[in-house]
Order: structure tokens, then C-alpha cells, then sequence
């Protein structure tokens, strides 16, 4: 059966941005985008999202400050990381204690993508 | 033939590496200049990751200096002895004194890995201005040389053209 959720979309990259649009449509997610952190906490003022996928690498605000922002807006919202940046181990432990559910290294497969959105959002 | 064997005697190097093989060639220059005192400047890659990399190639990194600009942007975090954490890409003033920081400790090499990325960040000319100082800096320094890496997927950048007059050679490895 397909889901039907909102899925915000977060990354500076418009070939991304789609292409991640794309295969979350095709598996049932309604989806939003926004193309900085700027811009993410904007469209969380107009939007519910179940969930949101967010880039590490974006030009205007650092990541762990769009993290502190939702968790103090929205504290029960999931938040999936999108990283070309390869996590160190330390850094892997330590990230989760904000509100992160995971994260997923770039290039991803589209299927393991979709699985993992799916089960953090059953969380 | 080494990576280096070109750029000899020059102060001011412009790496310019395959896409798809980046980090790859990034890890053979280090390799290369392994007995060198090094400032690392990671803009892409955490420098906890690159620790893990030299420890898995059994190689020695206690000369190394880390300018971590990657993992303050996702956790809080304090510095170590060999790493100093940077705000995000963004702060082109706290790399710029790390940077000194690395040459007043004694780095023999200094280098910024990578130039693509810092693009993301900031805007060409924002970008050559910095590079600009930095370079004419690293020509008054006697002792230190610094090393620029960028992808040749940037070759056609505005920064690219600006930057490769400036430094003193460039090498490209295929």
C-alpha cells in the first residue's frame, strides 16, 4: 500500500533536488523542497512535513544549526541527513543525539532510500 | 612518476584532480609528502575520516595539523591538539588564521582540499580575493608552501581562470 506523507526536501542542488522528488513521488510521498536551510524553516512555517531530508553541505546556515532550529520547532520531526561528506565514526555516535533518525550517504540507492524514510517515519 | 616531481620549487601549487578519482589522488600527495610537518585544510571531508584513512594505510600522521571545516557544521564539537574545528565553510576569516596558525607551528605544506567545494560556499570573486591574499601571504613565507586542490570539473569556473594565474605552477594529474 503507498504511503501518502509530506517529505521536505532540503538541498542546494536543483539536479538533486528533483531527481530525489522523483523517487519519492514514485513511491506515494507528497514532496516539498527547498533549496537552503533558509529556506527549509520557511516552508516549515507553511508546511507539516512528516519528515525532512536534509543536505550537510548548503551555503547560508550549518547544518547542526537547522537541526537545533527544527528540534525547537519541531521537536517530533524526523530528520534523514543527505552527506556526500563521508562521517567519521566519532561523529556518527555523536549526531544522534540531536533529533537525527539517520543518514544517508550520497550517491544512494533509491530503494534503500525509500526504506529507511519509511522506517524513520514509523518511529 | 610522482605527483610532485613538476612543481619542485614552486611556492604556490594548483592540484587539479580527476572527479572521480579525487580523494584517491588526494591520499597519494599525502602519501608523497608523508615526512612533511602538514596543515590540512578539509573542506569536504571530516578530519576524523582522514585520520582513519592514514591509520588504515598504516600511514604516520603526528605531523599532520587538521583545520576541520566540516564536523562543527554538524555536531558540537572542541578542538584536539592536532585539529582545530571551523565554524562552517563560510568563515574564510577563521580559515585565514588557522591557516596562519599552521604556518606559525612550522607546516611545511600547507593544504586546501578542496577548492570545488569552498565554491559551494562563496561567490568567485569573494573566492579569488581570499585566494589572492592568501598566496601573496604564502610568497613572503620562506619555509611553507601551499597547495590548492580542485577538480577538474571546475576547469571551466571563473575561479578557475582566476586562480590559475596566480599560482606558480599547476599540476594536473590524470
Amino acid at each position: 500500500m503507498k504511503q501518502s506523507k509530506l517529505i521536505l526536501v532540503v538541498d542546494d542542488e536543483p539536479d538533486i533536488r528533483e531527481a530525489v522528488k522523483d523517487v519519492l513521488k514514485d513511491s506515494g510521498f507528497e514532496v516539498q523542497t527547498a533549496n537552503d536551510g533558509k529556506d527549509c524553516l520557511t516552508k516549515l512555517k507553511k508546511c507539516e512535513p512528516s519528515l525532512i531530508l536534509l543536505d550537510v553541505l548548503m551555503p547560508g546556515l550549518t547544518t547542526r544549526e537547522i537541526v537545533e532550529k527544527i528540534n525547537k520547532s519541531h521537536p517530533l520531526l524526523p530528520i534523514i541527513l543527505l552527506t556526500v561528506v563521508k562521517l567519521s565514526e566519532a561523529t556518527k555516535m555523536k549526531i544522534f543525539d540531536g533529533n537525527i533518525s539517520d543518514y544517508i550517504e550520497k550517491p544512494f540507492d533509491n530503494q534503500d532510500l525509500v526504506k529507511r524514510i519509511k522506517k524513520a517515519m514509523s518511529k | 612518476m610522482n605527483i610532485f616531481d613538476k612543481g619542485l620549487h614552486a611556492k604556490t601549487i594548483l592540484l587539479v584532480l580527476p572527479g572521480g578519482i579525487f580523494n584517491k589522488c588526494i591520499f597519494n600527495a599525502l602519501k608523497e609528502l608523508s615526512s612533511k610537518k602538514i596543515g590540512y585544510v578539509t573542506i569536504n571531508k571530516e578530519a576524523g575520516t582522514i585520520i582513519d584513512q592514514l591509520k588504515m594505510n598504516k600511514m604516520e600522521h603526528k605531523d599532520f595539523f587538521f583545520l576541520d571545516c566540516v564536523t562543527k557544521t554538524i555536531s558540537a564539537i572542541k578542538d584536539e591538539p592536532q585539529i582545530k574545528y571551523i565554524s562552517s565553510p563560510n568563515a574564510l576569516t577563521e580559515i585565514s588564521l588557522g591557516i596562519k596558525n599552521c604556518v606559525d607551528i612550522g607546516c611545511e605544506y600547507v593544504i586546501i582540499d578542496s577548492l570545488s567545494t569552498l565554491m559551494i560556499y562563496h561567490k568567485s570573486d569573494v573566492l579569488s580575493r581570499f585566494l589572492h591574499n592568501l598566496i601573496s601571504k604564502f610568497r613572503t613565507k620562506p619555509d611553507v608552501r601551499l597547495l590548492l586542490t580542485i577538480s577538474e570539473d571546475d576547469r571551466n569556473s571563473d575561479l578557475f581562470k582566476k586562480v590559475e594565474l596566480l599560482v606558480d605552477e599547476i599540476i594536473e594529474v590524470k
